[in-house]
């Protein structure tokens, strides 16, 4: 019941001076003192204490942390042919970068490096596997089309490509595959919703596992009714960022899934549990409470790591506080992020 | 009057005696004095190169300065400091947190200010970070509301940028590169700058980047300062077409060579970026100067794109038979 989830991202370093440092490891890599090996096993524990840490702190379908990830699309980007990685753009209205990427002819696949990546943090857990890919329309809106001039024929391709990612991530192991589309919630019109919406069918096209999409930043409230038609097995709201969305979802159930984007991936103040526990409580009546999963409202590498964990453990303080009241029903099984 | 006038965003990079100090004085080897003589040292350092090049308004480097918004943080009343949050790619930064009421407790960049004027006779502009991206990169953890932060926060840095006045700056800079963040909120960006610059005789700059101007172009254009200065060469040159469709009536400074780049451009690439803002901007109200702050590349880069900025600023004078 009432499994919790990251949405993607994990801060990459820890706050004490204790375990792996990737950034001084980076450091000292590019100053010639780490060798090549030595850097990647940085990363490599790095992302086993990521884990680690979510699995303690009560995470049922964790992520990798994206820890070998400097952003959200150029990962993606790598696997593409035609596509170069040009210069920092801000990441929507975060005080965070990325870089962009260049459609320089028709996007082609060129192979799953990220499939490597999802074996490694497949042996790394026996809890479920969950990766965040861009979804199409975030991924297009996110470059910069130099090739096709048409939104509609660059998303075609774009969906058709990450689709053979997603299913090679699906291979290697992972449980759930989720597309994140925050771009759907910065001006998109209706017409290019819908064609997001056509190009997120193609990307989950015979995947075999469930199929997430998550939105965050904005308020999605505006687009619930368009959301909800969106061909997904679980919907990602985030709740911080739209203050009406859990009387929404305490009020009609959803043919999907719905993954309640809580604490503030973004804000410093602690939410309090029994706060959380009673949203739970409202939208898990309505939805069905194996219907409903718990996670941050976005990534967490917006904030420093011990607050990041203190954001997870209050999931699972929300979690504990709702399997006791009298509303819920008992607890008799083990969480699951399995699709009933 | 002069024509393409060259500058500097802010930042410079720190040269290696400076990082091995700063690390030292935070294992606390060694004390806030010796670390502020390798300040100096390099903001000397920094001023020679400028002169050298023939930089026209020169900024003194911020070598004492980690991060634009944590170093005023952690100077001022209600601010707490967090672990590090990462920028991007290997970058990280410590954000504040606003945990209670904000206020001043002494001038903050004046001494940074006043050494480096006192170094040189060409101008040297005060340089301070504004109210809306000190609120936009701070958690929020006291005040009801974003609004209230950042009319407070403006207030506070009001009375650092008289004072900045007071102690001889010809240029306040007062740098917003989080205005273009959230198109919906650029009035309440312009009301708090508009604190910030009340009452001020000296001349006003502001710098925004890393955005998407033409969702707030024209409207940044009556952010109440006498320049804004905008990165141009990250974007190939795009914001030209804005300016195209809508002249801009105040002074701008056009960021020529990508800060974030390694790559060297050669003079004839800039001097093309220059001759391009050249067809839409008048020379007389066009400043020369990189994207952004320098801080984030070696100092011999550094170095090597303001040499070639200011030899294709040089050779576009000529060529226009400009002064």
């Amino acid at each position: 019941m009432l499994p919790i989830t990251v949405v993607g991202s994990y801060p990459k370093l820890p706050e004490g001076s204790e375990g792996p440092n990737v950034r001084n490891a980076i450091n000292r890599f590019e100053s010639g003192r780490l060798s090549v090996r030595e850097l990647e096993q940085t990363v490599r524990e790095t992302v086993a204490r990521v884990i680690r840490e979510q699995e303690e702190a009560g995470v049922d379908l964790v992520t990798d942390g994206q820890i070998r990830w400097d952003d959200l699309v150029t990962p993606f980007a790598r696997d593409l042919g035609s596509v170069e990685i040009g210069g920092l753009v801000r990441y929507f209205d975060n005080n965070v970068y990325y870089r962009r990427p260049l459609l320089k002819g028709r996007i082609w696949f060129r192979g799953s490096s990220l499939a490597w990546e999802v074996r490694q943090a497949r042996a790394l857990t026996r809890r479920g596997l969950k990766v965040a890919l861009p979804g199409p329309f975030t991924f297009v809106r996110l470059s910069l089309d130099e090739h096709y001039g048409d939104l509609a024929r660059a998303l075609a391709d774009a969906a058709e490509a990450l689709n053979l990612e997603a299913r090679a991530l699906a291979e290697a192991g992972a449980d759930v595959i989720q597309f994140d589309e925050p771009a759907l919630l910065f001006d998109a019109t209706p017409d290019e919703r819908r064609l997001a919406r056509e190009a997120l069918a193609t990307a989950r096209e015979g995947l075999g596992v469930p199929v997430a999409l998550h939105t965050y930043f904005r308020d999605a409230g505006p687009l619930f009714e368009e959301l909800a038609a969106f061909p997904v097995d679980i919907l990602g709201f985030d709740l911080a960022s739209g203050p009406d969305l859990a009387r929404r979802l305490a009020g009609v159930r959803l043919d999907q899934k719905v993954t309640l984007g809580l604490v503030d991936g973004r804000g410093w103040r602690l939410e309090p549990a029994d706060e959380l526990a009673r949203t739970i409580e409202a939208v898990a009546s309505r939805q069905g409470w194996d219907r409903v999963l718990l996670s941050p409202s976005c990534g967490l590498e917006f904030l420093p790591q011990g607050r990041a964990l203190a954001k997870l453990r209050r999931l699972a303080e929300a979690r504990a506080l709702v399997a006791g009241a009298p509303s819920s029903p008992s607890q008799k099984e083990a969480s699951s992020w399995q699709p009933s | 009057m002069a024509a393409l006038l060259t500058t500097s965003v802010g930042s410079f990079p720190k040269p290696d005696y400076l990082l091995k100090a700063r690390s030292a004085f935070a294992r606390g080897e060694i004390s806030r004095e010796q670390l502020a003589e390798q300040e100096r040292r390099a903001t000397e350092a920094c001023i020679r190169l400028q002169e050298r090049l023939g930089i026209d308004i020169l900024v003194h480097g911020e070598m004492e300065r980690g991060d634009m918004t944590t170093y005023f943080a952690e100077q001022m009343d209600g601010f707490a400091i967090s672990g590090l949050v990462r920028s991007y790619g290997n970058r990280y930064y410590r954000k504040p947190i606003v945990v209670g009421p904000i206020g001043r407790r002494r001038p903050m960049a004046v001494e940074a200010f006043k050494f480096a004027q006192s170094l040189t006779d060409r101008p040297v502009k005060g340089m301070l970070t504004g109210p809306y991206t000190m609120a936009d990169w701070s958690f929020n953890d006291h005040y009801p509301n974003r609004r209230a932060l950042v009319l407070r926060l403006a207030e506070v840095i009001h009375e650092e940028a008289v004072d900045l006045e007071r102690a001889g700056a010809r240029y306040i800079q007062i740098d917003e590169p989080a205005i273009s963040t959230r198109p919906e909120e650029i009035d309440l960006a312009i009301e708090a700058l508009g604190i910030v610059t009340r009452g001020l005789s000296a001349h006003t700059i502001t710098h925004i980047c890393y955005g998407h101007f033409e969702k707030i172009y024209p409207r940044m254009l009556d952010l109440p300062v006498d320049q804004l200065d905008l990165e141009a060469a990250n974007n190939d040159f795009a914001i030209l077409e804005l300016f195209r469709r809508h002249r801009p009536h105040k002074e701008i400074a056009l960021g020529v060579v990508d800060v974030h780049s390694h790559r060297v451009e050669p003079v004839e690439a800039i001097k093309k970026g220059i001759l391009a803002a050249l067809e839409v901007l008048d020379p007389e109200r066009l400043y020369i100067d990189p994207d952004c702050g320098l801080k984030t590349r070696t100092w011999e880069e550094a170095e090597q794109k303001l040499a070639n900025m200011v030899e294709a600023v040089r050779q576009v004078k000529a060529e226009r038979g400009l002064a």
